[in-house]
């Protein structure tokens, strides 16, 4: 982002308001229900609009140009986008209002798409009646709007990352490769997390242990990163560039924990580390789903076991015969969609009351990676893989081809109809009845040895870090990002960063490359001395304060608003002030002021006394 | 109007810290990653715009955003970014090292129009007398032996197309800046850079590799990048219709891996992206033509990433028909109509015969770049860039040369997004590193501890 | 008002055709076929509006061409939709007022 430019035309700015009212067709997603035609000509005929037009999409570059020129050609000193979400573009449009050499906080940005186009999809006439009253609230608005300068904030350039498996590590390893200095905080004794621990991963058949070491040695005993083993968030406060953070630790088991093979040697035994830094990367992770006691016969037949148990077993098996907890295995299972894919009243619901409904994205490819090299090793072993859809894709689809090629034999299920696991007859250990779709819906009973599940992913259990750090949580109980395209690893709190299978599952490939996206957006705040903050914070008019401090009751952030003496007519009154690096900006003192003496700028009470006018006195448009 | 650039590039200026080749979703996001840490990005793109394949999408699974809405708004940050200078029509020929960087051959290609008068005025256009099938629109619109590619195009530089041109000059006369330069030859540059993003993109293998289709034979088997030109609100024909004769179509079909695992045409991966953007198609398609009859063919449905499968799910609420079949042949008949023969495997096996007004033939993501030799990187035996190292994604194994997006493999928007962001952060670790010099100005690393600690 | 061609603009009219003139007979077909097609939609077009299938009849030409000539002229403004009629959208022809 470039530098901050001074509001650059203060002349204008004072002058009477000539306002530009762009209307966004959004190439039909607007248009086709709105009649923004018709709305043009009455936004025409509103006080102080000096130009209105209508464009198809208002944010391509010939719609940016026509802003910019409109603003430089006519002096128009105050601009409003009809269009979509503020979400998606309010900050596109104040840049252009920037370029055309305005403030851009004389811009105002009315939503006629997600609360009217879509919403009011069968009532052409009432969505155009109501971008209307819209359009004239802003421009109400915009009467009282007075130019603002962003906040500018020192920095902390450093980062925390929470997290010490392959996303936090990876993260680290760039920032620090970048010249950022890192303080890494794993709540475990030792690193690498769930990838340190799998015996082979795809696609690359590499052994997980020596993927983790490799990035463990590029963060430990670096000079720009510190680890903390053991250790947690206790306290978060502030904001992008300034957040001050406490560590705590769990106090040490006894001296063994020293021979621990990853973490040893970097566990401080401090009892509290504080440090500020300027950006937060959250990458704690993701846990194999725990089949419930009885789930597929999990923890009641010993023959059921996990992919992840599966792996590490296998790995230590020597060739010959296929020999599982003493006993001679023929046939051997594997089902997808354990804990994933689930479905309402066929599923029972998780503990939180809601079932799986996603798909964990890693277990189709890790399932035929292990069926593939037990059927190498162990030609004779028949294998029988229970699934609903393959979803081996991109080049893993080369595990399923060889598996198929292999002997692999198939059964797919509905997630309507899944199989059920029974204790065996004649010999063997269990007993899987399903109905098989590839043969016409036919009811097979499968007789096995052993039976794999294929785990998915669910998020790790991090209430305390959700509460501290505000994050945003999904339905499916993964973090949350602002928008999947737009904003893919920030989250709704400015600097808060999210990395790896904490949001989503992800293998292990696809983790490491959401670890460099989060890194990078971590860096780019760093790479300036300052931040600079939306000004929308709380003002205090003193003379009006009457020094009631009903305000200071009601501010939930600390430091932000705190009373000061002052000498009015050579006499001390007490009067409150705001800080505007910790202020929200989120209105509670406005409320209880009884003398109308505190403000939030840009969102001042007459502003919305004017947006108020405005809904009310708009005439409705023929649709 | 004034289009473009945010940092037009001076005749002088030919060093960049990076250079990224390939002005698509990926390319962008990793030069904007860059340059938002001041490093200066050159973008070259061979397309006169930027945007991508990206930008000709309709809307984008699984939120149905408009594709324009979150392209356009990333192109124009792009533009007008005072770190990142834009190079359309230009292609890179050859990427050498040249001492601690790379030497790139670029050729740009003649637009016959001068981007330093154009204003983007379509005039030319207006006046032009000769139409053509329009790329952008994948053949189905027209457009004019000179204009403006397409309405949201970044730059807004009109481009001639010597092709179609019969050289009237009636461009020339109505040009109000004299920006028409018939005598524009093609121009060799060559630019130094410390690092390289390689963010070549994509296309689709052919309809036709697969001759029991019978593609050539209709125009209304078509490829889903044609159906999301249809589907776009400012599509060729403003609405969806069939190409061969304008009918608006009653019943639509997909057949899913039309162009991937099959080792038989060179594709045995799995293209990634076919199921989601077929099953977005047919939720759109049935929004448009409420009273079609849409049918998906499968074999596997591959739902897998962050809301897909709610996605798969909704659309099989909307009653989107979902058949697990294999698609043995298509045959166009006298009347237009297209019988799909279908080996029903959910059912019983049975052999069906179902009538279609247009077939959406999924076709196989292929890597755009066909020698990455000539670009400093190698292939894998599946042609998309090696990437050697497990635990860097975004490295081609080459000292200084990085890739991201669908140039490595098939791959969805939201994960080009992702490998741009990594390989934008490798770049920069990389070019610190190589500058090795102590920056004064560096932070360090502060905190405080208190209590016993020991390290 | 349309500028005169000074010499330079004629020397690069000059140049531009010497340079594509191996072109010249694919492209004279292709733009005589354009015209002629172009102009008998049009003129089909001027009896009334008509649907792809109609205007092929009326024309003889390839359906699929009628198509894209027909949207073609929507995009540059010379044609618009005028409803339907069954499973076709009607096409309409506007006059341009002073050309």
């Amino acid at each position: 982002m470039s530098e901050q430019k001074k509001s650059s035309n203060p002349k204008t700015e004072s002058q009477k308001p000539r306002i530009g009212v762009y209307i966004c067709r959004c190439g039909g997603n607007i248009s086709d229900v709105v009649n923004t035609d018709a709305l043009a000509g009455k936004v025409k005929q509103l006080g102080d609009v000096a130009a209105c037009r209508v464009e198809t999409f208002m944010c391509s570059d010939p719609g940016q140009a026509t802003i910019v020129e409109d603003i430089q050609k006519q002096n128009l000193n105050r601009v409003v986008v009809a269009s979509c979400s503020p979400f998606l573009h309010e900050l596109t449009f104040r840049t252009v209002v920037q370029r055309g050499g305005l403030n851009p906080f004389l811009y105002e940005h009315v939503n006629i798409r997600e609360q009217d186009s879509w919403a009011h999809k069968h009532d052409p006439v009432g969505a155009t009646s109501k971008a209307l009253r819209m359009i004239n609230a802003a421009v109400g608005k915009l009467h009282h709007a007075e130019p603002l300068e962003r906040i500018r904030m020192g920095n902390h350039r450093q980062t925390l990352v929470v997290g010490g498996g392959i996303a936090g590590l990876k993260t680290a390893a760039e920032l620090a490769g970048k010249g950022v200095p890192v303080i890494l905080v794993e709540q475990s004794s030792s690193l690498g997390g769930r990838v340190a621990l799998l015996a082979r991963t795809f696609p690359r058949e590499d052994e997980g242990s020596v993927l983790a070491k490799k990035l463990i040695a590029q963060v430990t005993d670096h000079p720009l990163v510190r680890i903390f083993t053991r250790a947690r968030i206790e306290r978060v406060s502030g904001f992008i560039g300034n957040f001050d953070v406490k560590i705590a630790f769990e106090p040490k088991p006894d001296a063994s924990a020293s021979s621990d093979p990853q973490g040893a040697g970097h566990s401080a035994n401090a009892a509290e580390v504080y440090a500020s830094v300027g950006t937060i990367i959250v990458a704690t992770g993701a846990d194999p789903y725990k089949p419930a006691r009885g789930e597929y016969g999990f923890g009641e037949q010993p023959a059921v076991v996990s992919l992840a148990d599966f792996l590490r077993q296998l790995a230590t098996l020597p060739n010959g015969n296929f020999i599982w907890n003493g006993k001679r295995v023929r046939n051997v299972g594997f089902l997808h969609c354990v804990g994933s894919r689930q479905v309402e009243g066929v599923n029972p619901p998780q503990a939180d009351g809601k079932i799986n409904d996603y798909c964990s994205r890693y277990c189709c490819t890790a399932i035929l990676q292990q069926a593939l090299t037990l059927k190498m090793r162990f030609p004779d072993v028949n294998v029988f893989d229970f699934y609903q859809d393959i979803r081996t894709y991109g080049g893993h689809e080369d595990y399923y081809t060889k598996s198929s090629a292999a002997g692999v034999v198939f059964l797919r299920y509905h997630a309507e109809e899944p199989p059920v696991v029974e204790p065996g007859e004649n010999g063997s250990a269990l007993k899987v009845r399903v109905k098989d779709y590839l043969t016409f819906g036919e009811e097979v009973e499968v007789p096995l040895d052993l039976l794999v599940l294929g785990v998915g992913l669910v998020a790790h259990d991090i209430p305390e870090l959700i509460d501290l750090l505000k994050l945003p949580v999904g339905a499916d109980r993964f973090l949350q990002e602002v928008h999947p395209k737009l904003r893919p690893v920030e989250t709704a709190v400015n600097g808060v960063l999210l990395a790896g299978t904490a949001q989503a599952p992800m293998n292990i490939e696809e983790t490491l490359s959401a670890a460099g996206a989060a890194a990078v957006k971590a860096a780019i705040p760093l790479s300036r001395d300052a931040v600079e903050l939306d000004p929308f914070v709380a003002e205090v008019n003193a003379e009006k304060c009457n020094g009631c401090e009903r305000c200071l009751t009601e501010c939930a952030y600390t430091g932000a608003l705190f009373k000061e003496t002052v000498q009015v007519d050579g006499e001390s009154a007490v009067k409150a002030r705001v800080n505007p690096g910790l202020c929200f900006g989120c209105g509670a003192c406005v409320a209880v002021c009884p003398t109308r003496a505190i403000d939030l700028k840009g969102w001042t009470l007459d502003q919305f006394d004017a947006m108020i006018d405005g809904l009310v006195e708009a005439v409705p448009v023929e649709g | 109007m004034s289009s473009g650039n945010g940092a037009a590039m001076r005749e002088t200026e030919n060093h960049f810290d990076v250079v990224v080749v390939g002005g698509g979703i990926a390319g962008l996001q990793s030069a904007l990653d860059l340059a938002d840490q001041d490093y200066r990005v050159l973008v070259v793109e061979k397309q006169p715009s930027i945007g991508g394949r990206m930008i000709s999408l309709s809307k984008v699974f699984p939120t149905l955003d408009c594709a324009s809405c979150i392209t356009t708004p990333k192109m124009s940050a792009a533009a007008h970014h005072s770190n990142i200078t834009l190079m359309t029509y230009t292609t890179v020929d050859a990427i050498e090292p040249a001492g601690d960087n790379h030497r790139l051959t670029l050729t740009q290609m003649a637009r016959y129009v001068d981007t330093s008068a154009c204003i983007g005025c379509r005039q030319c256009e207006y006046v032009c007398p000769v139409e053509y099938p329009d790329p952008f629109e994948q053949g189905m619109g027209a457009l004019r032996a000179i204009s403006v590619p397409f309405a949201n195009a970044i730059p807004q530089y009109a481009v001639l197309n010597p092709e179609y041109c019969i050289g009237c000059g009636a461009c020339v006369r109505a040009c109000a800046s004299d920006a028409i330069r018939l005598d524009q030859q093609p121009k060799t540059l060559t630019v130094e850079a410390g690092a390289v993003v390689l963010a070549t993109g994509f296309h689709l293998n052919s309809t036709s590799l697969k001759p029991q289709y019978n593609a050539s034979r209709s125009k209304d088997i078509v490829s889903p990048l044609q159906v999301e030109r249809l589907l776009a609100p400012h599509g060729p024909y403003g609405r969806v219709l069939r190409p061969s004769d304008g009918k608006i179509p009653d019943s639509v079909a997909f057949v899913l891996c039309a162009g991937s695992r099959d080792q038989s045409i060179g594709v045995p991966y799995c293209s990634r992206v076919c199921c989601m953007y077929s099953i977005k198609q047919a939720m759109l398609l049935s929004g448009a033509l409420p009273t079609a009859d849409i049918t998906i063919y499968y074999m596997d449905i591959r739902a897998f990433g962050k809301g897909f499968e709610q996605f798969y799910q909704n659309a099989k609420a909307m009653g989107i028909s979902f058949v697990k079949g294999k698609v043995a042949r298509i045959t166009p008949q006298p009347n237009g109509d297209l019988m799909a023969r279908v080996e029903a495997i959910e059912e019983d096996g049975r052999v069906m015969e179902n009538r279609h007004d247009l077939v959406v033939l999924a076709q196989g993501i292929v890597p755009e770049l066909v020698s990455p030799e000539r670009l400093g990187a190698a292939k894998e035996e599946d042609g998309f860039i090696r990437r050697p190292d497990p635990l860097r994604p975004a490295w081609t194994g080459r000292e200084g040369i990085f890739v991201a997006g669908t140039a490595a493999g098939p791959k969805d928007i939201v994960d080009s997004i992702m490998e741009a962001g990594s390989a934008a952060m490798e770049a920069s670790h990389y070019l610190t590193q190589k500058r090795a010099t102590a920056d004064a100005n560096a932070p360090s690393l502060e905190l405080e501890v208190i209590g016993a600690a020991s390290e | 008002m349309p500028a005169k061609l000074t010499e330079a603009h004629r020397q690069a009219l000059k140049l531009f055709r010497e340079q594509h003139s191996d072109l010249d007979g694919t492209l004279k077909k292709y733009v005589a076929d354009f015209r002629h097609e172009r102009k008998q939609i049009t003129e089909a077009l001027r009896k009334g509006a008509g649907t792809v299938p109609e205007l092929t009849r009326q024309t003889g030409l390839p359906v699929d061409q009628v198509l894209w000539h027909v949207t073609a002229m929507r995009k540059y403004g010379t044609v618009q939709e005028a409803g339907a009629d069954g499973d076709y959208v009607k096409y309409e022809f506007i006059e341009q007022n002073g050309k």
